[in-house]
């Protein structure tokens, strides 16, 4: 203990510098990374209860196509509470891009929105719902009209605003349509969707059933879809997944070889490499006691306790400097990545109890690499 | 003479210098200036697939902007460009007998509709979008009540078109009827396919549609901005990073420079030669970050080929590289000033 309080350091400032630079930048890194992730994963619109079923054979979860006729098989299914069908599609309004969700009146049992202005879509006609964040950037009000242009396909239509909603998800950044007009923008035919959305009751629901669907899939006979022209698709075994709607994203990139937990390995030994600064930071300091350190030796103090009370000095350091730099890399991306959209939706930049949990530790590690190679011995 | 001396002292102290500069030192730098540079290698290959996508199949949706409608004169001036197809239009809404409103669309140009949609239209003819008819229980030979602006219609249903497209909601009128409707429609929006209007008209409100490669390029500016906000941090990082190895190099070098001073060399010129030694570190670690950064982005693309998973073929365009080359050195030297500027604040300084 009495080594602790004596050894005194020198060079503070330039050690808080490099370790703040270094956060500044893992962090940064990070959080952009994280954001894009979460962004990404949050289009499939994850929450509890919910499973999706998808396309197996398409490469990314937008661009799949499902029979719509599962979805009446798929509501015989015990524990089935709602099917909602969607097709999902990025349109251009103006030289704006936005994303479009086609459904039908199950959407709004699968879904928790709260319509702010105005009402519900007449989903007979061309109406749309605008996500409180859509009416906000292109400045419009209920009774308004739009100009919708496909971009997967050269459709295009007027549209009057009927509502505008609020959900607290990526939903706010969507324009809510019909079903059939989110196929026209889409180019697609009106015998299939993108995905479809099941709510169940976990206690009955066996998501196997659904797997097990294929084969001859009859037209739906619901009045609401009786204006579509439906014919019966035959359904190949194994080409229609179903995946709870968190876990899609996850499916999808784990083909790729990729999954959250990769990336996160990834990122931290990103963070380790571009930490390297902070390993050299340490080494300079341990340089920098040079004198210090031999005069203790000098006096009987072993070298491993030196190194020791050098690292409990420096890891405090660090950890201290590690949570300016990441307060300053939320801070610089919530700036820099606010007007940014990925997919057609915003970043936003959400430091989890796991960054900074991970991010402590790599610091950790890398003071605790640099003092590992500094010799008190000179 | 005394100017030769001079350049020998100063080829000395940075001699003395660039000794004490460590692989790690260059790695640490380079490594800061490699990781953006493998994204930016990848999303240049993204960039350009996606820009790709959809250059064909483009249409121009024209409206006027101030007004509801376009004149028949501009509709002729969009035909004497050469457009594969233009295709007027304008909308009224009917009322069905028996109920429910319903969107006729008053069309211009029968040949443009079936260039454009494949949908068979005749001059004095409607077709009924397949949903209406659903709706409706319509089919060819049938007769469709409808009321347009106080008017009571009787038409028969020439046809029941389904194109998946938006008039699939919709009754398509002929020109010659639309005039019967309508004495003097105007058009109120003009589709054009098969003509480059970037250059615009004035007061008419161009919307593209079916422009994949626009919405694909949004996608990758989105990115690309991510990007720039990530380079612009690693630069900042270059500072601090670049100051530290300066530190770590000067201090290690106190021997030999204490050495050079008692030879002759003036302690002011020191900062003169930390300075050039910025640029060559700087460099250094420019072309070593490209490569790292270029060679990593192959490394993992090979990986994914090998996995039989085609995602990019990387790639730096030359002026990437040379931006990243002087932003660099840039840095590194802002990191060099910054040391020499505040250098007498630490112990290696005091020698001098």
């Amino acid at each position: 203990m009495s080594l602790l309080r004596y050894f005194r350091v020198r060079g503070w400032p330039l050690f808080y510098i490099l370790v703040f630079l270094s956060s500044l930048y893992i962090s940064a890194l990070g959080l952009t990374v994280d954001g894009i992730y979460r962004v990404a994963s949050s289009e499939t619109l994850p929450s509890e209860n919910v499973y999706v079923v998808y396309d197996r054979g398409s490469s990314t979860p937008f661009s799949g196509l499902v029979p719509l006729g599962l979805a009446l098989n798929i509501s015989r299914i015990d524990g089935v509470l709602a099917v909602s069908p969607e097709v999902v599609v990025p349109v251009a309004i103006g030289d704006r891009h936005f994303v479009l969700r086609g459904v039908t009146s199950s959407f709004f049992r699968v879904s928790n929105i709260t319509v702010v202005e105005g009402g519900l879509i007449d989903l007979d006609r061309g109406e749309v719902l605008l996500g409180i964040e859509v009416a906000g950037s292109l400045g419009v009000k209920v009774g308004d009209s739009l100009m919708l242009a496909g971009v997967l396909g050269k459709s295009y239509l007027e549209v009057v605003i009927a509502g505008i909603f609020r959900s607290g998800s990526v939903l706010d950044e969507e324009i809510v349509a019909p079903l059939f007009i989110g196929q026209w923008l889409r180019g697609s035919d009106y015998n299939y969707v993108t995905m479809i959305r099941v709510l169940v009751d976990p206690q009955l629901f066996d998501p196997s059933e659904i797997e097990g669907l294929w084969g001859r899939v009859e037209a739906p006979s619901e009045a609401e879809l009786s204006i579509l022209p439906l014919r019966a698709v035959k359904v190949r075994p194994g080409a229609v997944g179903s995946v709870s709607s968190g876990g899609l994203l996850e499916s999808y990139l784990r083909r790729y070889g990729l999954s959250y937990s990769v990336i996160n390995v990834a990122l931290f030994s990103t963070g380790l490499l571009a930490g390297l600064a902070t390993i050299y930071a340490t080494i300079v300091m341990g340089v920098l006691q040079g004198r210090q350190s031999s005069i203790l030796i000098s006096i009987g103090a072993s070298s491993r306790r030196i190194k020791l009370v050098l690292f409990s000095k420096l890891a405090t350091a660090a950890l201290a400097a590690m949570l300016m730099g990441l307060m300053a890399a939320i801070f610089y991306t919530s700036l820099s990545l606010g007007s940014v959209k990925v997919l057609y939706h915003g970043i936003r930049v959400v430091p989890s109890v796991g960054v900074v949990v991970s991010e402590a530790v790599i610091f950790i590690i890398l003071v605790a690499m640099g003092v590992w190679l500094w010799s008190p011995e000179g | 003479m005394i100017r030769l001396c001079w350049l020998v002292i100063v080829a000395m102290i940075f001699k003395i210098l660039v000794r004490q500069l460590t692989l790690s030192g260059v790695l640490v730098l380079a490594l800061i200036v490699g990781v953006p540079v493998a994204v930016m290698s990848m999303l240049n290959d993204l960039g350009e697939r996606l820009s790709l996508t959809g250059l064909r199949g483009e249409v121009y949706v024209l409206r006027n902007s101030s007004g509801p409608y376009l004149s028949w004169s501009f509709v002729g001036k969009l035909r004497s460009m050469g457009a594969d197809y233009v295709l007027p239009q304008g909308v009224v809404e009917g009322v069905v007998n028996g109920g429910g409103r319903v969107k006729v669309r008053l069309i211009g140009d029968v040949g443009a509709l079936r260039k454009a949609w494949n949908i068979r239209l005749g001059e004095n003819g409607i077709s009924v979008g397949v949903l209406i008819a659903r709706r409706h229980n319509l089919s060819r030979g049938d007769t469709l009540s409808l009321s347009i602006g106080g008017k009571d219609l009787n038409l028969t249903v020439d046809n029941v078109h389904m194109c998946r497209c938006q008039y699939d909601g919709e009754v398509l009128v002929g020109p010659a009827l639309s005039e019967a409707f309508l004495d003097g429609w105007r058009p109120s929006l003009v589709e054009v396919g098969g003509l480059d209007l970037k250059g615009g008209f004035r007061g008419v409100e161009i919307a593209p549609a079916g422009s994949l490669r626009r919405a694909a390029i949004d996608v990758v500016e989105g990115l690309r901005r991510v990007l720039d906000a990530w380079l612009a941090l690693s630069y900042v990082a270059l500072v601090g990073a670049s100051f530290i190895v300066v530190f770590n190099v000067v201090m290690r070098a106190g021997e030999d420079l204490r050495a050079a001073v008692l030879v002759g060399a003036a302690p002011s010129k020191i900062p003169v030669n930390i300075m050039f030694f910025g640029v060559l570190l700087g460099l250094l670690t420019s072309l070593f970050g490209v490569f790292i950064g270029v060679s990593s982005a192959q490394v993992v693309a090979s990986i994914f080929r090998w996995a039989g998973r085609s995602i990019v073929e990387p790639f730096l365009r030359l002026d990437q590289a040379a931006m990243i080359v002087v932003y660099t050195v840039a840095s590194v030297l802002a990191g060099c000033l910054l040391y020499v500027l505040g250098g007498g604040r630490f112990e290696s300084f005091k020698i001098f």
